[in-house]
């Protein structure tokens, strides 16, 4: 499976009469994008509006975050699968992607209707939020989108995310007949030295247990957001945007599974230090020990039969998905495969350990931090001039505590979302012991 | 107490773990007929009851599922 990238890097978006890229300048007609959303009836209203780095803007609510690219060549469409785009395989032929920007989907509207995953996700574009999140320093072009109220839950969030690929499929569009400026290759070539076989477990939770419903629109593979038995996927499958978000914490959205730094990471040591065997999606908050145990057991079958000598294993949720992490990796070690776990940390209450259940076999922990931003003790986000979104949200503390409804203006300074869990290693914080 | 994803509360030390359904549904099971379901919820609690009355030194697991004396499980990794 050889697919060729071409990267389109964005320095600036502006609005004009056509859409197209010249020396990092995408140019969009936004009218024309616009007026092609509110072509079906199904959106009451729809914006859309730059924000760049430096600039004293933020973006809200966030639901995804997702990067513009189009299949040039080769089967399938970028995004498969989602939103009734056909779930044709990808990961063949070229793709081009719009780099260093990112389309903002920006709306009212939560996951699902049973409580507990309400989207308080902002983004700033300056300040210490905008430092610490991978899209401070992209060129973001805000997409809020309000559905009709009518609509039931399910089809908001298929109207809703339907548009941001839309405007991607547009964006990228531009891109398709020029030629890329820089471009790389990914290919798992046969390796014929003896290099240490590495495997990589993609913990992926699916909303369908908060929910109740397996029709819940969360993240997903191949626009399948339910819970399955772990799935065997080739990494360029991912960069064709097979694995997506969106769902509840800043870092599992569509642009970081695309541009998952272990994923390249992994792929530029194949054949020089390892040989890089392929990714395993393993789906967790299963809601039974049972369903937990087997998962993780399955997983580790999966990669021995690949005949893994080592793994790195990432997750994108907290609580209790990490039994069928931990299940997993101690599976692994049990079945002798080397395992590192890439993990951001609970908080320590009372010299508590930071993991939910920490086990012997877990012996090889990269920490990309507190998965708590109060335990980070971020500053808090300073005010803004300009909110992208809703021009209000929910007082309190992260905007997740008790003072939900009382509202004020979403410009003001405030503490910065509860949740900082950065699943792949993207922030470039460091700690000393002392 | 009574948990569906037993393990934890075992390594964390909890003294008295019964074992409960799923996490959306620990003292029952949907999938059951009502009938069936009520039977178990029963189960369920017969089993916390049995666990208030033994005398236990180390976390014990309580399976609802059988009468058979309780499970001691090893939490050597509690910390």
């Amino acid at each position: 499976m050889r697919l060729e990238v071409g990267r389109f890097p964005v320095r600036e978006v502006v609005f004009g009469s056509a859409t197209d890229w010249r020396d990092g300048v995408l140019t969009v007609d936004r009218e024309g994008v616009l007026r092609t959303l509110m072509s079906d009836g199904l959106i009451d209203s729809v914006e859309l509006e730059v924000a760049m780095p430096g600039e004293a803007v933020r973006l809200w609510p966030v639901r995804d975050v997702v990067e513009p690219m189009v299949k040039v060549d080769g089967p399938g469409q970028a995004y498969p699968g989602m939103c009734g785009r056909p779930a044709q395989m990808v990961g063949r032929g070229r793709t081009h992607r719009l780099t260093n920007m990112a389309l903002v989907e920006i709306s009212s509207v939560g996951w699902h209707d049973s409580g507990h995953d309400h989207v308080f996700m902002f983004l700033d574009m300056v300040g210490p939020w905008a430092d610490v999140m991978p899209y401070g320093s992209l060129v973001n072009l805000g997409l809020v989108v309000e559905p009709k109220s009518s609509l039931p839950i399910h089809e908001k969030n298929q109207v809703i995310h339907g548009a941001t690929l839309t405007v991607s499929d547009l964006l990228a569009e531009a891109v398709r007949d020029l030629d890329p400026p820089d471009s790389e290759v990914f290919e798992l070539s046969q390796v014929t030295n003896n290099l240490p076989k590495v495997v990589y477990l993609m913990g992926l939770h699916s909303p369908q247990a908060m929910s109740g419903s397996a029709a819940t629109f969360g993240n997903a593979t191949y626009g399948r957001g339910h819970l399955d038995p772990p799935w065997l996927i080739h990494p360029n499958e991912i960069f064709d945007g097979a694995v997506t978000g969106p769902y509840r914490t800043g870092f599992a959205t569509s642009w970081t599974m695309s541009n998952n730094p272990v994923l390249f990471d992994l792929y530029r040591r194949h054949g020089g230090d390892i040989d890089f065997l392929g990714v395993i999606v393993v789906r967790t908050e299963w809601t039974t020990w049972a369903e937990k145990e087997l998962v993780g057991k399955q997983a580790a079958k999966l990669a021995k039969m690949l005949g893994a000598d080592g793994a790195l294993m990432t997750w994108d949720a907290g609580g209790n998905e990490f039994i069928e992490v931990i299940r997993t990796i101690e599976a692994c070690e049990e079945m002798g495969i080397k395992t590192v776990f890439l993990t951001s940390e609970d908080n320590s209450y009372d010299g508590a350990p930071t993991m939910l259940e920490p086990i012997p076999e877990a012996d090889a922990i990269v920490s990309t931090g507190f998965y708590q931003a109060a335990v980070q003790e971020f500053p808090e986000a300073p005010e803004m001039k300009h909110v992208i979104g809703l021009q209000e949200m929910p007082g309190g503390s992260g905007l997740d505590g008790p003072m939900r409804k009382q509202m004020m203006p979403a410009t003001v300074r405030m503490p910065v979302p509860r949740r900082y869990d950065d699943h792949y290693g993207y922030n470039n914080l460091s700690a000393i012991d002392y | 107490m009574i948990s569906a994803i037993h393990g934890l509360p075992m390594v964390t030390g909890q003294s008295r773990v019964v074992r409960g359904c799923r996490i959306e549904h620990v003292c029952g099971n949907p999938e059951l007929s009502a009938d069936d379901d009520f039977s178990y919820g029963v189960k369920i609690t017969s089993a916390a009851l049995r666990a208030l009355e033994t005398s236990v030194t180390e976390p014990t697991l309580f399976d609802p599922d059988t009468d058979a004396p309780s499970i001691k499980t090893d939490a050597s990794h509690a910390s």
